[in-house]
């Protein structure tokens, strides 16, 4: 039981940190949002290899029911966060261009009503 | 060959400063353009530069000093500067020095020259332990990367050519711009020289990186680094703008 456990942990530990590097790889996700992702990944995959670590925290926190529902809504979770976390990159990113061509652009203006003065 | 030089001065509050830089780089570089980048000062640093005669990009909002850099780059690229040298608006790069960076690019030895204040045997300002630490193994893990020696990596005195201003107007670190800037051009391909310059204790204003957090500053550029070695090799392809 405890490995089944592990191996689905452990493709999900593994996909998710694919995920996050090719996102990283293609541009897609800043390095700003990217250190948490792949911390989350890394972390899942600790798990993977020391299930110890899972009773060890059942014990201290007293939560020993988690079911399949509050996992499957938890990946689901995540999946919408890093979704959210490539659409800001996209957006800062953008935001940034916006930025630097308004300021030249108001900068240009300036100076071409200072010469027809 | 001459070529038109702009000199870019990336600003954030330096109205204490900047005045003086501005004259400086005036008085030593008569012909060069010079343009400040007020990155969203909440002091009065844009009416200072203007007042030197200096021209004024005011981005919005702060946006940090990578994006201020590379907003001069943009601006290089269309109004066709051919050369670019960015200095520091507090009075730590001093403009008789800017020569010894433009030298390798006017006769095309490098595409970037870095000012170190390090790779003079002249004793350098004090520079607090940890930051020194931080700063040795953050030049220790770049030049190993890029296969060559760079002493002073985090510094803002620079110069680069004409190819490598259209390259950065597109693709600039905003993290750690100064560190990030060296591997993403050893990796697009680019010549990097290092000379040695003499700096000055900054006139004011405080650095941003303090001595305690010189080590969590290093491990977080390091991090970036290593974020960014992992990413798509940047090609440099002549594309024009859309």
């Amino acid at each position: 039981m405890i490995l089944r456990i592990q191996l689905t942990l452990g493709v999900i530990g593994l996909s998710l940190l694919l995920l996050v590097l090719e996102l990283i790889r293609r541009g897609k996700l800043r390095e700003q949002y990217s250190l948490l992702w792949l911390f989350t990944a890394l972390v899942m995959l600790v798990f993977t290899f020391w299930p110890g670590l899972v009773g060890f925290i059942a014990k201290i926190t007293g939560l020993y029911y988690l079911t399949a529902l509050l996992v499957v809504s938890f990946l689901f979770l995540v999946m919408i966060l890093l979704q959210f976390s490539t659409i800001i990159s996209c957006l800062a990113d953008r935001n940034k261009e916006l930025a630097q061509h308004l300021a030249i652009l108001k900068w240009r203006i300036q100076n071409l009503e200072a010469k027809e003065k | 060959m001459s070529s038109k030089v702009l000199v870019v001065i990336p600003a954030y509050n330096e109205e204490n400063t900047l005045g003086e830089v501005v004259r400086d780089v005036k008085e030593h570089l008569p012909e060069a353009h010079i343009l400040v980048v007020n990155d969203g000062s909440t002091d009065r640093t844009s009416q200072k530069a203007r007042d030197e005669g200096a021209a004024v990009i005011d981005l919005p909002y702060n946006l940090g000093i990578g994006v201020a850099v590379q907003t001069g780059y943009k601006f290089a690229r269309e109004m066709g500067y051919s050369l670019v040298v960015q200095v520091d608006a507090d009075g730590q790069h001093p403009a008789k020095e800017i020569a010894k960076l433009i030298g390798p690019i006017s006769n095309q030895q490098a595409d970037m020259v870095i000012g170190s204040r390090f790779s003079a045997n002249k004793a350098p300002h004090p520079v607090p332990l940890a930051r020194r630490l931080g700063m040795f193994i953050l030049r220790t893990f770049i030049s190993l990367i890029i296969r060559q020696r760079i002493t002073d990596v985090t510094s803002g005195f620079r110069a680069v050519g004409g190819k490598t201003v259209e390259f950065l107007a597109r693709i600039y670190p905003t993290d750690y711009p100064e560190p990030e800037s060296i591997v993403l051009l050893h990796r697009a391909g680019f010549k990097i020289r290092e000379v040695p310059v003499s700096m000055k204790p900054r006139l004011g204003g405080a650095s941003s990186i303090t001595p305690g957090r010189a080590i969590y500053y290093m491990i977080k550029v390091l991090l970036a680094l290593m974020i960014g070695l992992f990413k798509k090799k940047p090609k440099f392809e002549e594309r024009s703008e859309k």
